[in-house]
């Protein structure tokens, strides 16, 4: 989030424009966009309503939140770039920034590591094996 | 279903952290848009 307010100049000269989405209460994520000083409207789905309809919900963690990801939309609704970081690393606000001004080609953006605590990592690990257990033997 | 490259977005009205009402299509109306999804909590 830090990382797309201190690309915001940048991407709004690519004409585009920056809103973020969390399944948190008005008054939290308010209080979040405050906190990193965000100039971009942070959207609150607090039913849950789009994180499911976009197939983007996890529900096995903290009560229910998002799973990370980025879309670029064309003003016609259509994806033109989406990122779903479900793994360990996430997209790049440069590889983003590049797709908009039209240098980068979305196959080619770069990814970076997620820089995760022991406690995420943990919590990763012991979801996944969750997971692992959940799938149907065939 | 996640829309994928080249995929309609399925348009929605949330409201932001202020209580203004956004839909996606009003938000890529002059440009595109970058959403994030985050998990939040953080």
């Amino acid at each position: 989030m830090t990382e797309y307010e201190r690309n915001a100049g940048a991407i709004r000269a690519a004409g585009a424009s920056i809103v973020a989405l969390s399944v948190d209460s008005a008054q939290r994520c308010e209080g979040v966009r405050r906190e990193l000083g965000l100039s971009f409207p942070i959207l609150c789905d607090t039913s849950r309503t789009v994180v499911r309809a976009w197939d983007l919900y996890n529900p096995s963690e903290m009560g229910g939140i998002a799973i990370p990801a980025v879309f670029v939309i064309g003003p016609d609704l259509r994806v033109r770039y989406r990122s779903v970081d479900r793994t360990r690393d996430r997209v790049s606000t440069a590889g983003v920034l590049g797709l908009l001004r039209g240098s980068a080609r979305p196959e080619t953006i770069e990814r970076t590591p997620i820089r995760a605590g022991l406690m995420e990592f943990a919590r990763a690990f012991s979801n996944a094996i969750r997971r692992g257990l959940k799938t149907p033997q065939k | 279903m996640t829309p994928d490259d080249g995929d309609s977005a399925i348009d929605f009205v949330l409201g932001d952290s202020t209580g203004t009402e956004r839909s996606l299509g009003s938000l890529v109306a002059n440009g595109p848009c970058v959403l994030v999804f985050y998990r939040g909590h953080w």
